[in-house]
């Protein structure tokens, strides 16, 4: 059996939200949290990346404006390019702290989808998490379920961490 | 010139692998996949260090790990996984298969020098 509105549910989307803040920050983005979404015609750039794992699976959005997607790209880089590439690490860096805790995931690599106007809709009473920045705003969504009885362990450190290196 | 063979996806991150790399002396192949990435090796070598992405489409960069242990031609090219993946499961594997090192991303450009031109053959 699955369950979708719990504590750990909850717990799972913030690891999320406290991933996608480190990442843009790792990238020259400071982002904090806010309310409401784009209302805008601006050109959206959004990456999906699915996962799944014993206890827990789930799908995970990360959508910005292509002002904002090229405020945390290198130098030439493409917007396409570039907001799958992080939603790849952004997955990557979930990834890492659900291992921390016990729940070991999969996962996919993205799909990227461009529009105007774009819009989530959540099918649980759990909302996207939406940050702002100077260059415009971030949204992340996270949509996953858990087996029932299943909870995020004590952390333990892992192997390694963004940016280290391990030589064999 | 050392070769180098970056195996990524992204096009920026190759973008960015072979600016890094190609001011710092050394000649770069890209290839977007595994299967790209294999026939790049197996026509190549000479290439000092394959540089892999992990979560790639068509091929992953530790079967293509795997591959490359397969072929007499590619048996002992080095090679440096870089990756958001931390799983210590697939940390294991790459050393089983020979990697001399995992690079976790995002990686700062010289840190990626560091590791390329101890790693490098």
């Amino acid at each position: 059996m699955f369950i979708e509105r719990s504590e750990t549910t909850r717990a799972i989307q913030a690891l999320a939200a406290a991933a996608c803040t480190e990442l843009m920050q790792a990238y020259g983005v400071q982002l904090n949290p806010t309310l409401g979404w784009a209302d805008s015609d601006q050109v959206m750039f959004s990456g999906v990346m699915g996962f799944v794992g014993d206890s827990v699976r789930g799908t995970c959005l990360l959508a910005a404006a292509q002002g904002t997607v090229e405020a945390a790209a290198p130098k030439g880089a493409s917007a396409r390019d570039w907001v799958g590439e992080l939603s790849n690490q952004l997955v990557g860096r979930l990834k890492a702290k659900l291992m921390a805790r016990g729940a070991t995931i999969a996962v996919s690599t993205p799909v990227v989808l461009r529009g105007v106007r774009v819009s989530p809709l959540p099918r649980t009473d759990v909302e996207p998490v939406v940050f702002e920045s100077t260059a415009g705003k971030v949204l992340v969504w996270l949509e996953v379920e858990i087996d029932d009885g299943f909870q995020l362990g004590e952390v333990r450190p892992l192997k390694a961490s963004e940016g280290e290196l391990i030589v064999f | 010139m050392k070769k180098i063979l970056v195996v990524d996806d992204s096009e920026t991150i190759r973008q960015e692998l072979s600016r890094t790399l190609g001011q710092a002396g050394f000649t770069i192949l890209e290839a977007r996949d595994g299967v790209e990435g294999l026939a790049t090796a197996t026509k190549n070598p000479d290439l000092a260090l394959l540089v892999l992405d992990v979560n790639m489409p068509v091929m992953n960069g530790l079967d293509m790990l795997e591959r490359l242990r397969e072929n007499p031609l590619t048996v002992s090219m080095p090679v440096l996984l870089m990756t958001t993946e931390a799983e210590d499961q697939l940390i294991e594997r790459a050393k089983k298969a020979g990697a001399k090192g995992w690079f976790i991303k995002p990686v700062k450009p010289e840190m990626l020098l560091m590791a390329v031109n101890k790693l490098a053959r």
